[in-house]
């Protein structure tokens, strides 16, 4: 089985969907690493669900304030410009349309664009958070994920197995060996990881892919 | 680089087209985007839809005839003798109104600008707003369905701009501004002053950049003439029953309560509040703790109560925007509504919004003050000016609210309304019940103890210090008893109140119920067993190696969870502060957190309805509190505070530092004294857990 990219380069290949002027929501996991990578050239400004819009990279340990926490509750720094608000506020944000995108991790992408990401398997309890609000108030929802399970079961899968968080909120998947995007025809194989092949990409997942004519290898 | 600004109004503007639907901010001239407005009417675009609160936002527009619709809480001049140019489009059939009253205009603005479709809101019940709507029962109380608006294009006005959109506001300029911001698909706000990006400290911006799409820098406008300011000199018969009333008036006030005068004769009052009486006037365009009628040489057209009058504030005062004045209204929290009146009926229905002479009336605010406020009382003269009675048997002018009065001061008289009927308690000098009975329709009882209407003003007594704070984290919560429910703040361990956590979980409580984000906010206290019930949105912890007992009790039926999507709660908890029985949402919807909730389809939608969610008692951290209970927080250890806060029963809030009140300025508080019972001083606690447990750097 492929190995691909590196969690770091996933991060850095998600930058390359932010625009200049976006108001982007990183998710729990994986995505909150994409605020380390931010493209100098484009300035974006990061919302988080407890009540900060514009806030900077993850902070160093000797300047860690437990009053400037991102949705992961890692230490953030500030930006000039930066806003603070409660959290209904920066649910009013996110219900009402005003995030342009949202990079999410998950469990599980279905063909259809469902995406499992709030609560294990064998869980007792729904541990929601703010994705059930983020997957469906963003305009533009990116997951950042692994390909495959720890056990080589594929998280691009035909149906969720995992509890649904919403259902066709995908837009488009980065995985350490492909970007695929969901749309009303099913999944979209559009670039291949750097010394990965189609074949390789099919093989790891669960759903059928579409396979285009011109796919492209991930820049960074 | 991010540049919203505009460099001509022209240019802001080019993009709005006849037919297009306007939100229009302001209230009595403060915070209206009169250049914006100008640069519209000049433009010549017409079939305007306008949503904004009156006619003083917007009359250039109407009267050049370029709006068909319009939807307000006020569409007349506060002097109803003027020309009503929204009057001469609705008799010559070229405008629309929709009324709707000043709270739900408001609301359903917010509800707009936040992906909220309806919302139940018991302002209306039992007037002709509710013509039409939905009337549904929560708790034994009627309330009625009201939409969310949406417009094209929003005109805001703020006081200064950075290039990112951020904005700040200036005392009440800030009014709808906030809440119009966010409710436009474009919105253009026309700002005093642009400042450098990071010229605003980040706990100072009020509205974040994310809702402002243009910013253009004009000239400081504001067409308001300062009119209906009322001389201190009585000079005639009218002046001085008014002064009677008034003084009578400030008797029922006692130091602490937080009172709303409305329009006209109540306003008044404001003037006769002695020094020494700590009275907290609310203003529902934003203002809590203001004070008399200003001085000549101190006016500021952005310094107004709600009559528009020039007013000045005591220490301690705050600014909020027009859907957080309507919440601290509608949420209960005003103890005293002091309110004019066309009619008051027996049994204590209101009339003050139309008068036959008046065909559109303007409702304003006054509808949800009559079903808010814990007391109402009516001041009003006796009698029209025509001798007729205006305590009536029923009122045959459309009602405000129906059986809302609880007391009745004129210059004749002072009524109480009661299930038995109208009690006479007291007649002004030199007046007979048989006089009073002769100018009222309807029937009085006249008390055993009549007395004679007093109105000396004590002016003597020591004033009371208002001082909320509390000796230790124990001192505040040991009152706290078993069975009750507990909001308890944080977010990942920042804005946590751990100190009046730490001494709660001494308590030897049972049967609580603890409403928060996760088990790292109160997982010692239910592994302490002394919950029934935790409502959180992550009923867990991140790191799931670690134990935890809210899972563990759970699995072994020792414990009832709610699992609740984080937006979702925080909407619930937010519509208990302010007094919204349940709202539709269209999270959860096709998931898991539908199962068991009434869905419904709003525009081509599925949404949820959800209920709002109070408790007895709020715990919250924030950074600094002054004596009187206002509050700042720093960055996001804010979170879900502010929102508890005004949901709770009695609100206790542990800060690092307290300070005098009157030391924070105004324009910076985020939780208002209103909401908050007590306050504790603690160290500041910097548990550093994520490096400690993690044990990693920038990644």
């Amino acid at each position: 089985m492929a190995t691909g990219i590196s969690r770091e380069l996933i991060c850095i290949r998600a930058t390359r969907e932010l625009e200049e002027g976006m108001y982007v929501n990183l998710g729990v996991g994986l995505p909150t690493q994409v605020s380390n990578f931010l493209p100098p050239d484009k300035e974006i400004v990061l919302h988080s669900e407890n009540g900060l819009l514009g806030y900077g990279p993850i902070a160093d340990e000797e300047i860690a304030d437990i009053d400037l926490l991102n949705a992961a509750a890692q230490p953030v720094t500030v930006l000039p410009g930066m806003s603070c608000f409660d959290t209904a506020e920066a649910f009013m944000m996110i219900r009402g349309g005003h995030i342009d995108l949202a990079i999410l991790g998950a469990f599980q992408v279905s063909e259809h664009g469902d995406l499992a990401n709030f609560m294990g398997m064998g869980e007792p309890l729904p541990t929601y958070g703010g994705g059930v609000d983020i997957c469906r108030g963003a305009k533009r929802v990116i997951i950042l994920m692994e390909h495959t399970a720890p056990d080589g079961k594929s998280r691009l899968v035909k149906e969720c197995t995992y509890p649904v968080t919403g259902y066709g909120v995908v837009d488009r998947v980065i995985t350490n060996l492909a970007v695929i995007d969901v749309t009303s025809e099913g999944l979209v194989l559009r670039e291949l990881a750097p010394d990965v092949t189609v074949e390789e990409v099919q093989a790891a997942s669960e759903a059928k892919l579409i396979i285009p004519p011109d796919i492209k290898v991930m820049e960074f | 680089m991010i540049n919203k600004i505009i460099p001509s109004v022209r240019e802001a503007i080019e993009d709005i087209k006849d037919g297009a639907s306007l939100l229009i901010s302001g209230f009595g001239g403060a915070g209206t985007p009169y250049n914006l407005v100008d640069a519209l009417v000049k433009k010549g675009v017409k079939d305007l839809t306008l949503i904004t609160n009156s006619l003083s936002t917007c009359a250039a527009l109407v009267e050049n005839r370029r709006v068909k619709k319009i939807i307000c809480s006020f569409p007349t001049w506060l002097q109803r003798s003027k020309e009503n140019p929204i009057l001469e489009g609705v008799k010559a059939g070229t405008l629309e109104v929709e009324i709707t009253p000043q709270g739900t205009l408001a609301e359903r603005i917010r509800a707009g600008g936040g992906g909220i479709p309806a919302f139940y809101t018991p302002t209306g019940v039992g007037t002709e707003i509710e013509v039409g709507k939905e009337k549904r029962i929560f708790a034994g109380k009627e309330y009625l369905l009201e939409r969310a608006v949406k417009a094209d294009f929003a005109l805001i006005k703020a006081y200064k701009a950075d290039r990112l959109g951020n904005l700040v506001y200036h005392y009440a300029m800030r009014n709808f501004n906030p809440i119009v911001a966010m409710c436009g698909n474009i919105t253009i706000a026309e700002v005093e002053e642009i400042v450098d990006v990071g010229s605003f400290e980040p706990n100072q911006v009020i509205t974040p950049g994310i809702y402002v799409h243009r910013v253009i820098k004009t000239p400081k406008k504001n067409i308001w003439v300062f009119k209906n300011v009322p001389v201190r000199v009585i000079a005639s018969e009218k002046d001085r029953q008014r002064e009677l009333i008034s003084k009578r008036a400030v008797r029922e006030l006692k130091s602490g309560m937080y009172v709303n005068l409305g329009g006209g004769l109540p306003t008044n009052i404001s003037n006769y509040i002695p020094p020494n009486l700590t009275v907290y006037l609310q203003s529902e365009n934003g203002i809590l703790g203001y004070g008399s009628i200003a001085d000549e040489d101190r006016r500021d057209p952005d310094l107004i109560n709600a009559s528009g009058q020039p007013t000045t504030l005591i220490p301690g005062a705050s600014f909020c925007n027009q859907a957080e004045a309507f919440a601290m209204i509608r949420g209960g929290h005003i103890d005293l509504s002091i309110l004019g009146a066309f009619q008051v009926s027996q049994e204590g229905d209101l009339a003050n919004w139309k008068a036959t002479a008046d065909p559109l009336g303007g409702v304003g605010g006054a509808m949800d003050l009559t079903c808010g406020a814990r007391r109402v009382i009516v001041v009003m003269e006796h009698t029209t000016p025509n001798g007729e009675p205006r305590l009536v048997k029923r009122c045959t002018l459309p009602l405000t609210g129906k059986k809302c009065v609880n007391t009745i001061i004129t210059n004749l008289a002072v009524i109480e309304v009661t299930p038995q009927g109208l009690f006479l308690l007291e007649v002004a000098p030199g007046t007979t019940p048989q006089e009073v009975q002769a100018l009222t329709e309807a029937q009085l009882i006249i008390s055993a103890e009549l007395k004679v209407m007093q109105t000396e003003i004590d002016t003597v007594s020591k004033p009371q210090q208002i001082d909320k704070v509390y000796p230790s984290p124990m001192e505040a919560v040991k009152d706290i008893h078993n069975g009750a429910s507990i909001f308890i703040s944080g977010f990942g361990g920042g804005g946590v109140p751990f100190n009046l956590v730490e001494a709660l979980g001494q308590l030897t409580l049972k049967g609580l119920t603890f409403i928060g984000n996760s088990s790292s906010t109160f997982g010692a206290l239910v592994e302490k067993g002394q919950a029934i019930k935790v409502v959180a949105t992550y009923p867990g912890f991140a790191q799931r190696s670690r134990y935890d007992p809210i899972k563990n009790l759970y699995r072994e039926g020792k414990l009832e969870v709610e699992a609740v999507p984080l937006g979702t709660m925080m909407e619930r908890i937010r519509s208990a502060g302010a007094g919204i029985a349940a709202f539709y949402t269209p999270t959860g919807v096709g998931m898991m957190a539908e199962k068991g909730k009434e869905k419904r389809n709003f525009n081509g939608r599925d949404c949820l309805l959800e209920h709002a969610l109070r408790a007895d008692f709020a715990l919250i951290k924030a950074y600094k509190a002054d004596r009187s209970g206002n509050l700042i927080y720093r960055y996001s250890a804010r979170n879900h505070g502010p929102i508890m806060a005004a949901a709770a029963r009695i609100t206790i809030a542990e800060v690092e530092e307290v300070v005098e009140t009157g030391q924070i300025d105004p324009e910076l508080i985020i939780t208002p004294h209103i909401y908050v019972d007590r306050v504790v001083q603690v160290p500041r606690k910097h548990t550093g857990w994520y490096y400690r447990e993690k044990g990693k750097g920038k990644s």
